[in-house]
């Protein structure tokens, strides 16, 4: 045990002789989950014992030449110092420890992430979209529940444990303690932090990393250690390269360099870094205005209204438009922006079940017929509020029944495309491309710049009588700062390169990139067996992990390994479906995602994550996802 | 949640006592084991059995009969086309009003619809003309700073614009973490957060830590995000009149009694919770601003301090105007009063303003920010600030430190434009000398609020038409709560000379005499 808890830590170097390995078999799959669990949990010490010898071929000569032909190019080999905590696949530029890196590095590093990206593999034929399921909510088995509430039992008794002894002052508290303040209530209630204290410390090393580089779809993280197992982290200042899949980078906009960042830096020697200024009082400029038609352009609108922050485009229009008067029927699984944006209007608002048309249209009928819960008055106005693409669970909204249902019932709707535009749809203008339907159906069109454009900040569009209105009536637009001038070029160059106005065909190029990426990925988990959520076609691809701590140590192992995601447990998503999210990007080259699904297989096995009863290895029926064509042409 | 009544309890009740009472008096040898445990008949059993069923299935049914939703129940009562018809029946409002947008118009028909062609910094150029800009928030101007410029072009070529992705997921870059670490030692802190978004600072803020059932104490003059965030927050809300501290001591005093009479009422029983607005549980909050956006005054900061460690409740200083702009070297009112650090629980200041950037902080003890990690909705839920101007932040606030001349010359600035600018003719000034943000308004008000700020529009037109001076009045949202008189908005810059001054001074005196006179 203690030899392989030293390869655990020492990295690849050793470990690689050990991993391919089968891994011991326990007997019962009940033992076998809550072992794992433990190590997960406790450590990252997974037990394994030594290979067979069986896949060793497969390690060295597919395994680890394809990343590290991918990752070290235009790095020349006399400044690449591999360091022993990361992998060798993984360039370690840790020549000079310091935070900020030397400018010669910094070209390097930009080269190098533009070699892996540049030059995307060619689109393959994909088989027939038919053969893949529209969309999969696939249920674990039963034990994968009892695994997990298993994991969440143990996680509270031991946090009551040790919050136990902190109290008897046998374990030293780490958590700060509020130092004047001598006999005030206590600004936190005990309970409110418990999670806090006692589970997400010890994930804390899997969340908030800081990055170094573009989020491209390479980057640098930086290195952390932490002294006393997450309460605490100190910077190594190393720098370990991962190809990213948890940046929303879906097109691929986010470059320091070409004609997005060429163009906004123009602007910025023009216009300004920022404009300290509301839109309605001085801070209006050209650009605004040529920004706020391209956009009313690019979705199909009237007129639109650009705002600084995208989280803010919902929370201070949607008071705007409802009142205390009105009903808001607003999806399960909208983002906190759009809660925080009801919650301001202090309208009545109810939530339908997630994606559940006939559950909308009982609440919607329930809603005109019984009027105003306190008041008894019949609701002025009913508005309902859906998001293109679910952004945890990877599903696309129904929007040609919503929008039938919201003409039947005389509501309004308001779709947020924060992670649909750009990315979904023939031309890339979102769930309404995608359907093919007309964008006038939609009463208020919502979406960010945040991801597709690699940019910041919101839009709204819709009818010019709306617009007008929330130009007088909407607090962003009154009181915050307008969108800084560069910000909005980089959102005006790229946007118009989708919409192929530059007079290149990159941006049809990048979207049909990004559709073949999703759907490999996606037919290739759940070949493996993986239960993955969502859509087809969405590039939010969700990972159920179920199990928290696997959760954890399948994001731990994985960034060990050189891929980057986002796991994410349970206040954001339900008790029992933790899991890790994937989002592909346009930039993701054939070779990157080939080494991401290898990784993620052999993780797969390691942790026991894949679920899934339909396909894959432990699949009862046998039925096998279709491949994509061009792999079944490789064989 | 359906109420259970309290007669389901009676079974648990009756049925021990019965057997318990009944005892064991079967001495017959030859009963069955059942009667020997029970110690009675079957009958007996039997019938107690049933009486226990039927007192579950009473108070099951009052259960049933007590349902808390009426209207449901009185929906059951329509027939399907019944339902039809209300449902055809029902006319909604059209989205949005015609009417506002044609009353806006009308009411703002006087006031410069202003687009710059320029950067809006100390001058502008607006339809080809060239304007002073007194009336955006460039107090140090730092709009149109080489340096800032220099270093947000080297952060594209490095980073890119956006950072596509929230803090949490990837999206933090390091020069977060600088510009944190930055704003933690300018003001003299533990730790600070950085927000991408000035108005969603303070909003995300505030229901982080005040839940409901806490109480909060807020200065009537507030801005409109802090609004925002005590709407969110779903707390016990009570206002005092704009800076009046007798005011506020005097609701203090009255919730100190209350509180009183509520820690001395006795427990009625031993399983009795306190409710979440107990006094022992409640947290109360003060919730100021440092530098009043819609008054141009400051708080009486020592007062408030005084008065927080008599009645013990916790301030929030949201000091978006105030950083950079008050203080001997920029640090807010705190330096300006020379009130210790530790007696503020949490500063709030914006980068947009003073700082020539985007986005906002919060800063205070690691104990207080750390929480908004995982609970600041506008931290957790938003992509972060582009890594562009998170580095132009940081830049200008080595310019701050470095150039501690600059708030020499705004308060000179200041204190010269508050001299000139209360001579005007028909307008009164309001806001403290040294504070760059002044607001003018009538010194005789009508009736008609529309009629006061259609006069302020005309005036501020004037000078935009026949001057080269812009100035603005203030504009408030429709849901804005508390709706101060209007005004004219003068920012003063850092970097005015006398002359220039003096010619924005004289074109509003000309304009006021113009229009008011």
């Amino acid at each position: 045990m203690d030899e392989l808890k030293g390869t655990m830590g020492t990295g690849r170097k050793v470990n690689g002789h050990v991993r391919h390995g089968s891994i011991e078999r326990f007997t019962t799959t009940v033992t076998q989950t809550i072992t794992a669990d433990y190590c997960c949990i406790a450590a990252a010490t997974i037990v394994t014992s030594p290979s067979s010898g069986r896949d060793d071929s497969v390690i060295t000569n597919g395994f680890l030449s394809k990343p590290e032909k991918l990752l070290s190019n235009g790095l020349s080999n006399g400044s690449l110092h591999k360091h022993e905590v990361v992998l060798p696949d993984i360039i370690a530029s840790s020549g000079d420890a310091s935070l900020v890196a030397s400018e010669s590095r910094l070209q390097e590093e930009d080269e190098m992430s533009h070699e892996g990206s540049m030059t995307p593999t060619e689109p393959v034929d994909l088989a027939p979209a038919e053969d893949i399921a529209d969309e999969e909510f696939e249920d674990c088995a039963l034990y994968v529940d009892i695994i997990t509430i298993i994991g969440y039992i143990y996680l509270h008794i031991f946090g009551y444990l040790r919050d136990f002894l902190r109290k008897l002052k046998i374990e030293r508290s780490l958590t700060p303690q509020e130092k004047n303040n001598k006999g005030f209530v206590p600004l936190y209630n005990d309970w409110e932090n418990f999670y806090k204290r006692n589970v997400y410390v010890r994930a804390r090393d899997v969340v908030d990393k800081p990055i170094c580089s573009v989020p491209g779809p390479v980057i640098s993280v930086m290195e952390r250690s932490t002294p006393n197992y997450g309460w605490t982290f100190k910077f190594t200042g190393h720098k370990v390269q991962c190809i990213n899949m948890a940046s929303y980078n879906y097109l691929g906009f986010a470059q320091p360099s070409g004609v997005c960042a060429d163009a906004s830096i123009n602007t910025l020697e023009r216009l300004g870094v920022s404009n300290v200024s509301a839109r309605n009082d001085v801070g209006s400029q050209p650009i605004h205005v040529e920004l706020e038609d391209l956009v009313a352009r690019f979705v199909g609108t009237e007129a639109a209204l650009t705002f600084g922050m995208g989280f803010a485009t919902n929370s201070a229009n949607i008071p705007a438009l409802v009142d205390k008067r009105c009903a808001i029927l607003s999806d399960a699984f909208n983002h906190a922006s759009i809660v925080t944006g009801a919650r301001l209007s202090g309208a009545t608002v109810k939530v339908f079940k997630h994606n559940d048309m006939k559950d909308l249209e009982a609440k919607l009928k329930e809603m005109i017929l019984t009027g105003h819960p306190r008041t008894r008055r019949p609701f002025k106005k009913i508005l309902i509020i859906v998001e293109g693409i679910y952004s945890m669970e990877g599903s696309i909204c129904k929007l040609p029944e919503i929008i039938a249902l919201k003409k039947k019932y005389k509501a309004y709707l308001y779709l947020d495309e924060a992670h649909s535009i750009g990315a979904l749809g023939p031309h890339g203008r979102g769930v309404v491309d995608y359907f093919g339907l007309d964008a006038r159906d939609v009463d208020i069109m919502m979406g960010t710049f945040t991801k597709s454009f690699g940019s910041s900040g919101g839009y709204i569009a819709g009818s010019r009588a709306l617009i007008n209105h929330l130009r007088h009536s909407s607090g962003a637009m009154v009181y915050s700062a307008a969108m800084p001038p560069p910000i909005a070029q980089q959102i005006i160059t790229s946007m118009k390169v989708i919409m192929g106005e530059d007079g290149t065909d990159e941006g049809a190029r990048r979207i049909k990139q990004l559709a073949d990426n999703t759907r490999y990925l996606r037919t290739e988990l759940r070949r493996l067996g993986f239960i993955v959520y969502g859509s087809k076609d969405s590039p939010v691809v969700p990972l159920l992990t179920f199990n928290f701590g696997r959760g954890i140590a399948f994001a731990r192992l994985l960034m060990q390994r050189g891929v980057a995601i986002v796991v994410v447990g349970f206040p954001v998503t339900p008790v029992r479906l933790c899991r890790a999210r994937l989002c592909v990007s346009a930039f993701h080259t054939r070779e990157m995602l080939e080494t991401v699904v290898r990784e993620i297989d052999y993780l797969g096995d390691l942790c026991r994550l894949k679920y899934s009863r339909k396909h894959g290895p432990y699949s009862k029926k046998k039925t096998k996802v279709p491949r994509l064509k061009a792999e079944c042409d490789k064989e | 949640m359906p109420r259970f009544s309290k007669t389901i309890f009676l079974p648990f009740v009756v049925f021990p006592i019965l057997i318990a009472t009944h005892g064991f008096q079967s001495k017959n040898p030859n009963a069955s084991w059942v009667e020997h445990i029970l110690g009675t008949s079957w009958m007996h059993f039997l019938l107690e059995i049933s009486l226990t069923l039927y007192i579950i299935y009473v108070s099951i049914h009052k259960m049933k009969r007590n349902s808390p939703n009426p209207l449901k129940e009185s929906l059951e009562q329509l027939t399907e086309k019944e339902k039809e018809n209300l449902i055809k029946e029902w006319t909604p409002e059209p989205l949005v009003p015609a009417s506002f947008v044609q009353d806006i118009e009308m009411n703002e028909a006087h006031r410069p619809k202003v687009v710059c062609e320029s950067k809006i910094a100390k001058y502008v150029s607006c339809n080809g003309r060239q304007y002073l800009n007194m009336s955006s928030y460039n107090f140090l101007n730092f709009v149109g700073n080489a340096q800032l410029e220099e270093t947000a072009k080297r952060t594209i070529r490095k980073y890119g614009v956006g950072s596509c992705g929230p803090r949490g997921f990837y999206g933090t870059v390091d020069v977060h973490l600088e510009l944190e670490e930055k704003i933690a030692k300018f003001m003299q802190c533990e730790e600070a957060i950085l927000y991408s978004y000035g108005t969603a600072t303070i909003s995300s803020a505030i229901p982080a830590y005040s839940k409901r059932g806490d109480l909060i104490f807020v200065d009537d003059g507030v801005n409109f995000s802090i609004q925002q965030g005590l709407v969110v927050s779903r707390s016990n809300l009570k206002y005092f009149r704009h800076n009046d501290v007798k005011h506020l001591e005097s609701l203090l005093e009255a919730l100190r009694l209350q509180d009183q009479i509520a820690l001395s009422r006795p427990r009625r029983h031993f399983l009795e919770k306190d409710d979440v607005d107990h006094p022992s549980k409640r947290r109360v909050f003060l919730v100021v601003e440092g530098l009043y956006a819609n008054y141009g005054d400051l708080c009486p900061l020592p007062q408030l301090v005084a008065l927080k460690k008599k009645y013990k409740f916790r301030i929030f200083l949201d000091e978006t105007f105030s950083i950079g702009v008050i203080g001997r070297t920029g640090r807010g009112v705190t330096e300006h009063f020379d009130v210790a650090r530790d007696d503020i629980d949490l500063y709030t200041g914006s980068l947009e303003n003073a700082l020539g950037s985007t986005g906002g902080f919060c800063c205070g003890s690691t104990f207080v920010i750390d929480h908004q990690r995982l609970s600041g909705l506008g931290y957790c839920f938003s992509a972060s600030l582009p890594p562009l101007l998170a580095a132009a932040a940081s830049t200008a606030l080595d310019l701050v430190q470095e150039r501690p001349e600059l708030f020499d010359q705004l308060r000179a600035n200041s204190e010269y434009m508050h001299k000139e600018l209360s001579r005007l003719p028909g307008l009164s000034l309001h806001g403290l000398p040294g504070s760059p943000l002044k607001h003018l308004r009538l010194a005789v008000p009508s009736e008609s609020r529309q009629q006061d700020a259609d006069l302020l529009n005309r005036v501020v037109n004037h000078v935009y038409t026949n001057g080269s001076t812009l100035f603005i009045t203030a504009k408030y949202a429709p849901a804005e709560t508390l709706l101060p008189q209007p005004s004219i908005r003068v920012a003063v810059n850092a970097e005015l000379t006398q002359s220039e001054m003096t010619s924005a001074v004289q074109e509003i005196a000309s304009a006021a005499k113009e229009v008011l006179l």
